[in-house]
């Protein structure tokens, strides 16, 4: 070894993990957003909204993370996501913020 | 193996496509260099972070900050920060598709036109907060 980097070498593992850890990240801050949300009518957290927003987006959130940290994990070259778990994803926020829009007008 | 550096062929450093072994083993012209693909990929999901913080903030704005003293800012700011959510959690996916698109056609980036509508739509925000704190 006389540190020099090996040219075969690169770092396809770690380039899929952060990816991962990205994704983790969001499903996430999608989950604590969920939680959040509940407070939307003021006072206390309303159980209805508290279902509403997981199933609207930290279960959508959750779902399309897991789908996409199992496909990286099978692909000895990581490939590009499929379009829906990013497609699920931006329209799950998406959806929330038109409740959120609705609930703060109304 | 999955989930480890390994030997792998070098990826190219061209941001465009390129042909690399797929899971079979066997080549594929018009895939993009998995190191672009994976970073357009981190991309989107922090635009998608911004865009939950965006929402989280609106919702904070309306039910946690207490009132700044001037009928209906609240809510207009509270509205603001949801509806700018709401057009980047659109954008960061049309953005996505543009680039997977552009690479694998090896055609220049398209430009990211929600990082001016963005940085301008949060200093508007935090310039009314500012404005509204003094004038009170």
């Amino acid at each position: 070894m006389n540190g020099a980097p090996d040219p075969n070498l690169d770092a396809t593992g770690l380039q899929a993990e952060r990816t991962q850890l990205a994704w983790v990240r969001t499903a996430l801050a999608a989950g604590a957003l969920a939680a959040v949300a509940t407070r939307l009518t003021g006072g206390r957290p309303s159980l209805v909204l508290a279902v509403v927003f997981g199933l609207v987006v930290a279960m959508p959130g959750g779902a399309a993370a897991l789908a996409r940290i199992r496909t990286l994990e099978r692909q000895p070259v990581p490939r590009a996501a499929a379009p829906w778990t990013v497609a699920l994803l931006a329209t799950s926020l998406a959806l929330a913020d038109v409740l959120a829009l609705a609930l703060l007008v109304s | 193996m999955p989930g480890q550096a390994g030997i792998h062929p070098r990826p190219s450093t061209a941001c465009q496509a390129t042909t690399v072994p797929s899971d079979e083993g066997e080549r594929e012209p018009d895939f993009p260099d998995y190191r672009f693909t994976l970073a357009n990929e981190r991309t989107f999901l922090a635009w998608m972070r911004t865009s939950l913080a965006l929402l989280a903030g609106g919702i904070a704005l309306r039910q946690v900050v207490p009132s700044f003293g001037v009928r209906g800012v609240r809510t207009t700011l509270a509205v603001a920060a949801v509806v700018l959510s709401l057009v980047l959690a659109v954008a960061s996916y049309v953005r996505w598709s543009q680039i997977e698109r552009a690479m694998r056609r090896g055609e220049p980036l398209p430009h990211p036109l929600a990082v001016p509508v963005l940085a301008t739509v949060i200093a508007a925000v935090a310039g009314t907060v500012a404005v509204v704190l003094l004038v009170r």
